[in-house]
């Protein structure tokens, strides 16, 4: 390193730790800025989204569709904060003398289904990244919060609106 | 540096400098590059593979598309192209009970998937290498689409030889 008056000084340990963050850092910036190249910047866009929470009994259910608290994925990041329900009754599967199976209505348990627009961004391969990195698609199970209550809940159905 | 020192010590110590940092970059970006598991590989057999899925929910099938990426959805690698699906009844097992004897009967609410999926892979023994795990006939595979996820067994594969 060159000293303000000319001379040069002896690096010391800092100096060497400062440097090699740098390089690393520098290198990252690269990297990424080739992936983003190479990948094709993400599409901003908004989606429709339902989940189902399925199986509750009356008490939750009330509780669900009265408590206006934002959803939580497990990792604590906001899924909806706006949304609206829909309460349906539960089904369930009943067999019959031949061993057929039968579907009826549950008359104890509810299945509500919360719908929110989300916003983010479609990825390269067409899936809708929610907050950057979380994919969402129908099919797939989420763990989510709601005012300290737990609930599991299936995706089904993202809508894109447009990209 | 001493004052004392003349333009060659300056010099070579400039270089040590140089080299301290980079070497131990140079080791640790290596050991990362040789730790992580292995995502570019020469392939050499093209596959042609289908993926039953046994029981996908009706309300799911909304988010099926053909000819879109087929990822695993554990790794998110790409594990092919998928170029068509079918669907069909689900089945289950019941209980005839007048009979007695087990049949099979139609799953309410449910459908049996079948995705024809296009990939290249590379031949191990026994099986094919596909994105960083070693298909085989019976495989378990978790598969994301673009606004699908599910998962299902591998069903059937046809390898050929890539020229």
């Amino acid at each position: 390193m060159q000293h303000p008056r000319g001379r040069y000084v002896k690096l010391n340990i800092a100096d060497y730790l400062l440097i090699a963050v740098a390089v690393l850092l520098l290198l990252a910036l690269l990297f990424r800025g080739v992936g983003m190249l190479v990948s094709g910047k993400a599409e901003t866009c908004r989606a429709d989204v339902e989940f189902v929470v399925r199986g509750l009994d009356e008490t939750r259910m009330e509780q669900l569709i009265a408590e206006k608290a934002p959803f939580l994925l497990a990792d604590g990041s906001t899924l909806a904060t706006q949304f609206e329900t829909t309460v349906h009754r539960e089904t369930m599967l009943v067999w019959n003398e031949d061993g057929s199976m039968t579907e009826t209505e549950d008359p104890s348990a509810y299945r509500v289904t919360v719908s929110f627009t989300a916003e983010g961004e479609l990825a390269s391969d067409g899936t809708f990244l929610f907050g950057g990195t979380r994919r969402l698609a129908t099919g797939e199970a989420l763990v989510l919060t709601q005012a300290q209550v737990t609930y599991t809940a299936d995706v089904v159905r993202v809508s894109v609106r447009g990209g | 540096m001493e004052p004392t020192q003349t333009r060659t010590d300056r010099a070579a110590i400039l270089l040590i400098n140089l080299l301290s940092i980079l070497l131990p970059l140079v080791l640790l970006l290596g050991f990362l590059w040789a730790a992580q598991p292995r995502t570019l590989q020469r392939n050499d057999t093209a596959l042609l593979y289908t993926v039953t899925l046994p029981a996908v929910r009706e309300e799911y099938l909304s988010g099926l598309q053909a000819d879109v990426p087929v990822l695993d959805a554990v790794s998110k690698r790409p594990i092919g192209h998928l170029l068509a699906y079918t669907v069909e009844p689900a089945t289950t097992q019941g209980y005839h009970q007048r009979a007695g004897r087990m049949r099979l009967v139609e799953y309410p609410g449910h459908k049996r998937v079948t995705m024809t999926i296009r990939a290249q892979g590379k031949r191990m023994a026994g099986g094919y290498s596909l994105a960083g795990f070693t298909l085989y006939q019976g495989e378990k595979i978790s598969l994301r689409l673009p606004n699908f996820v599910g998962s299902g067994s591998c069903t059937g594969l046809q390898a050929q030889a890539l020229s």
